[in-house]
């Protein structure tokens, strides 16, 4: 449904994303996972036409037979909203303080023409009650600052099925909030896929997350894909190194059993990446083919960009 | 609201300008006397049951001009502060829109230009070249009010642009002049209003001075300025003809100044966090 080939984003000499490929089914839910400052929020970006000025993506974005970033401005409109929906990642910024829930649910339907302002009212009010907020017909008519943070992530989740998308795109939807809300909004998110059959691209930073909500996984590090394939296989036995490390680095169960691991090292700034691979430097494999060379896709349980990926078990 | 009540430089601020436009509405329809009417009988009088705040020069009834006096402040404030907040909030709209390209700074430092000079001077300037009279002055205040309107809507609009729900406004399919007046325009308005209070005692204050140059409203229509600029002469004889213009022009600056402070701090919305 969307196939993304070869997307690169560029700020002026600074390669935020380098050949970037993914594709999306219907209902699928790809999970992309990375660190601050992987690429990750631009390529969701990229996927809604909204980057910020100065930066140019390259290669195709393939979505319902167009090319998103061929697409001029008047097109993209027309899609963005409409076929694409999006849910930020703050729900404190995220919503207009000086308009009321219902009035910005409802701008986008009305905009996209799909339904005049009574009907989006209507709409509103089912889409708040559908995301669980309670008392629905009173929220239809608050404003932000008067509703918590993991309220006004539902009524984030409201606004982007609004126009009923054929894909999601959330940028660290629950990043904000505490476990027991982000349990509840991954939760909600799941049952609105089901529903809908939306496709979802789902970023994050946390592979607790990925594995209860994707289908599959790609890694971003430094821009680059590090390693791709189902969810569960690729948590299972990880490829890739920098995956691995990820994984270790989690915090399970007992502390004395399984100690954390933390990865050593710092995500390295954009301009001062090896030719090779970007991991090269935090790797505790690589080498001078790793530092010279990038590295292809090795097939497997997953795709792992690696020249020494690990054997599958 | 009950916030509002308990901001002291909100509250006297509040009071004192409900005052003087109360006292502008009333002289549309009653004076204590008639503003214009002359009586050489009663020159120079001090404060009387007659005459509340004595007479001028002419007899006229001090009081009575200081309302209509009052008329005349608050329509320069408005008109002034109207041609600054408008032709501001679009220049700067337009410079956050542009931000970063040459239309951008050609606006700004055209701005910059215009407001390197001070107000009153530039003032004079303008209505030296178009001549005397109530509006000319009003056009020049205006004019120079057009910067600082400027360059805070265009600050703020970019913060307000950086937002997400900016981003949120284009999925939901809007434009840019939708984007510009439903959603940054309502989030800056707060800063504006504020500012605009502000601005308002600066007119008042840039009109007196230049009517008291005589380059402002012109007799016989009363001005504080100019009563202002009158009594210098009988300042010996008579200096209540002095103190009471004065002291209208000083409540007036001070109450609006005091508005504009007591709502920065009440639309604040650090404060606002803290208060709720």
């Amino acid at each position: 449904m969307i196939i993304v080939e070869n997307l690169s984003i560029r700020l002026g000499e600074l390669e935020i994303v380098r050949g970037l490929s993914f594709t999306l089914a219907p209902g699928e839910v790809l999970g992309l996972v990375g660190e601050s400052g992987s690429g990750k929020s631009m390529t969701a970006l990229a996927v809604l036409g909204l980057l910020p000025p100065g930066m140019r993506a390259s290669g195709s974005i393939r979505f319902e037979g167009q090319d998103l970033l061929r697409l001029s401005e008047r097109e993209l409109r027309a899609v963005r909203g409409r076929r694409i929906g999006m849910v930020f990642q703050e729900p404190m910024t995220a919503l207009n303080p000086v308009m009321t829930i219902g009035a910005q649910i409802a701008e986008g339907v009305i905009r996209h023409g799909l339904a005049d302002a009574a009907g989006a009212s209507k709409r509103a009010l089912r889409l708040i009650a559908r995301v669980g907020l309670p008392d629905p017909a009173a929220r239809l008519h608050a404003y932000p600052h008067e509703l918590s943070g993991g309220q006004r992530q539902r009524a984030l989740i409201a606004l982007a099925i609004a126009c009923r998308p054929a894909l999601l795109v959330a940028d660290e939807p629950t990043s904000a909030l505490d476990v027991t809300v982000q349990a509840e909004l991954l939760a909600l998110l799941r049952e609105i896929r089901d529903e809908t059959g939306m496709a979802m691209l789902f970023i994050t930073h946390d592979l607790a997350v990925v594995s209860r909500l994707a289908d599959r996984t790609l890694v971003l590090y430094g821009g680059r894909a590090m390693e791709t394939g189902a969810t569960r296989a690729l948590l299972a036995a990880p490829r890739h190194p920098y995956t691995h490390g990820l994984l270790a680095a989690i915090p399970r169960g007992n502390a004395h059993a399984n100690p954390l691991r933390p990865m050593p090292g710092q995500v390295p700034e954009l301009d001062r990446l090896p030719p090779g691979c970007p991991f090269f430097g935090r790797c505790p494999k690589g080498d001078a083919l790793c530092r010279d060379v990038p590295p292809p896709p090795v097939p497997g349980a997953s795709i792992a960009w690696c020249h020494r990926p690990e054997a599958a078990p | 609201m009950m916030r509002a009540l308990r901001h002291p430089s909100f509250l006297v601020g509040a009071v004192l300008s409900a005052l003087i436009v109360a006292l502008a509405l009333v002289s549309l329809v009653w004076t204590p006397a008639d503003p214009g009417r002359m009586n050489i009988l009663a020159r120079l009088r001090p404060p009387s049951a007659e005459f509340w705040l004595g007479t001028d020069q002419f007899g006229r009834d001090i009081a009575s001009m200081l309302m209509v006096g009052a008329r005349n402040a608050l329509t320069v404030g408005l008109v002034a502060v109207g041609i600054g907040l408008v032709l501001g909030l679009a220049l700067g709209l337009l410079a956050a829109r542009a931000d970063g390209t040459i239309l951008d700074a050609a606006i700004m430092r055209l701005l910059d230009f215009v407001f390197a000079f001070p107000i009153v001077l530039s003032a004079i300037l303008i209505v030296t070249l178009l001549g005397p009279g109530l509006v000319e002055a009003v056009v020049a205040i205006g004019l120079f009010n057009v910067p600082v309107f400027a360059r805070l809507a265009r600050g703020a609009a970019l913060q307000v642009m950086r937002r997400d729900y900016i981003r949120a406004a284009r999925l939901a399919g809007a434009g840019p002049a939708r984007i510009l007046l439903r959603h940054v325009v309502p989030n800056i308005a707060g800063l504006m209003i504020v500012q605009a209070s502000v601005q308002f005692a600066v007119a008042i204050l840039a009109e007196a001075s230049l009517s008291y140059l005589g380059l402002g409203t012109q007799p016989p229509a009363p001005s504080w300025g100019r009563m202002l600029s009158d009594a210098q002469t009988f300042m010996a004889r008579q200096p209540f003809l002095a103190i009471f213009p004065g002291a209208a022009i000083a409540l007036a600056v001070l109450a609006f100044n005091l508005l504009g402070d007591g709502l920065r701090d009440l639309l604040d919305p650090r404060l606002r966090e803290r208060g709720a």
